[in-house]
């Protein structure tokens, strides 16, 4: 079972829009992120999102790819600040592959909860619109129980 | 200064502890590979191998690729039984980014000590062909992962015969 965990994509400022929607090149950057997810061939079970206007569309963008352009689900529990423990149980126990669209601090505090077991064990280096996937490691939940399998950003795909 | 750390793609099949060649199909994963970054502008001035031959031809595809004109560096120490302490205090000291092509178990447990200080916090799942992109964290005394990537998500399934 596979974990996806993404930080949204580039929105503008609050001035400029108080419900903050994806930029231009937020949009642009979604975009290509689903076109890897095409390339690569990941298809998922299902999206989440946090319920802002930023992470919605960029679960939005991606589910065109990977989840046959269904409308992703709003869930409680990834705003920026929540406690992981939600969605870290609500990971162990899917049956299939899901896809969380958030924010940071929280998903940085997810990757490292998952791959340590505490939220500080370890940092990876999060830009708008990066996608992490965690394998679920059967057996062995003594270290946190998932492993990194691959990690991808906007900035690592200039040319499409 | 990036650390891209690298497991040799797929070797012939053979015993463990024999001195094999890349199989066909690892050729192909890791050329697949280095085509992606390339057409990424991913470039690096120095690419370092094991003493084993899988590992050196897997150097010797990626730098094609990525590192025009440098010359490969063969390095003791990387092998699958390699001292991961040694080699942490060795990366420290370089100033330039450099790939470093070895194996498992070895690679594994040195992205786990390079981000966590326990080399068997059994971080990530290193499948033959995988780079692993590494920068220090600006916040701490560690390394931070930037970018991790594989054959199978590069080649996609469709190019994929398992």
């Amino acid at each position: 079972m596979k974990l996806y965990l993404v930080q949204h994509a580039e929105a503008v400022s609050k001035d400029t829009h108080p419900k903050r929607p994806l930029s231009e090149k937020g949009l642009s950057d979604a975009g290509k992120m689903a076109a890897f997810l095409f390339e690569a061939g990941v298809q998922v079970d299902e999206i989440v999102h946090s319920g802002k206007t930023r992470a919605e569309e960029t679960a939005n963008v991606l589910s065109k790819t990977v989840w046959q352009g269904k409308a992703a689900i709003e869930i409680e529990g990834l705003g920026s600040n929540d406690s992981t423990d939600h969605l870290l149980h609500s990971a162990q126990i899917a049956g299939g592959d899901l896809m969380a669209v958030g924010h940071l601090p929280f998903m940085a505090k997810m990757v490292a909860r998952c791959l340590t077991g505490v939220e500080d064990g370890v940092a990876v280096d999060f830009e708008p619109g990066t996608i992490v996937c965690l394998q679920r490691l059967d057996g062995d939940a003594s270290k946190g129980g998932w492993a990194l399998s691959w990690m991808q950003r906007p900035s690592m795909l200039q040319s499409v | 200064m990036r650390l891209l750390l690298v497991r040799h793609g797929k070797a012939e099949f053979g015993p463990e502890d024999v001195d094999r060649h890349l199989s066909p199909r690892g050729r192909g994963d890791v050329e697949a590979v280095a085509e992606h970054l390339k057409a990424q502008e991913i470039t690096v001035a120095r690419v370092v191998h094991s003493t084993l031959s899988r590992a050196r031809e897997t150097a010797e595809i990626l730098a094609a690729s990525l590192a025009p004109g440098a010359q490969l560096e063969e390095l003791q120490g990387i092998e699958p039984w390699g001292n991961v302490k040694a080699f942490a205090k060795l990366a420290q000291m370089w100033g330039e980014d450099t790939i470093v092509c070895g194996h498992e178990p070895f690679m594994g447990e040195a992205v786990s000590y390079l981000m966590t200080g326990n080399a068997h916090a059994g971080l990530a799942e290193v499948k033959t062909g995988t780079i692993m992109a590494l920068a220090r964290n600006p916040y701490g005394a560690g390394w931070q992962m930037r970018w991790m990537l594989t054959p199978r998500i590069v080649r996609g399934p469709k190019r994929e015969e398992d």
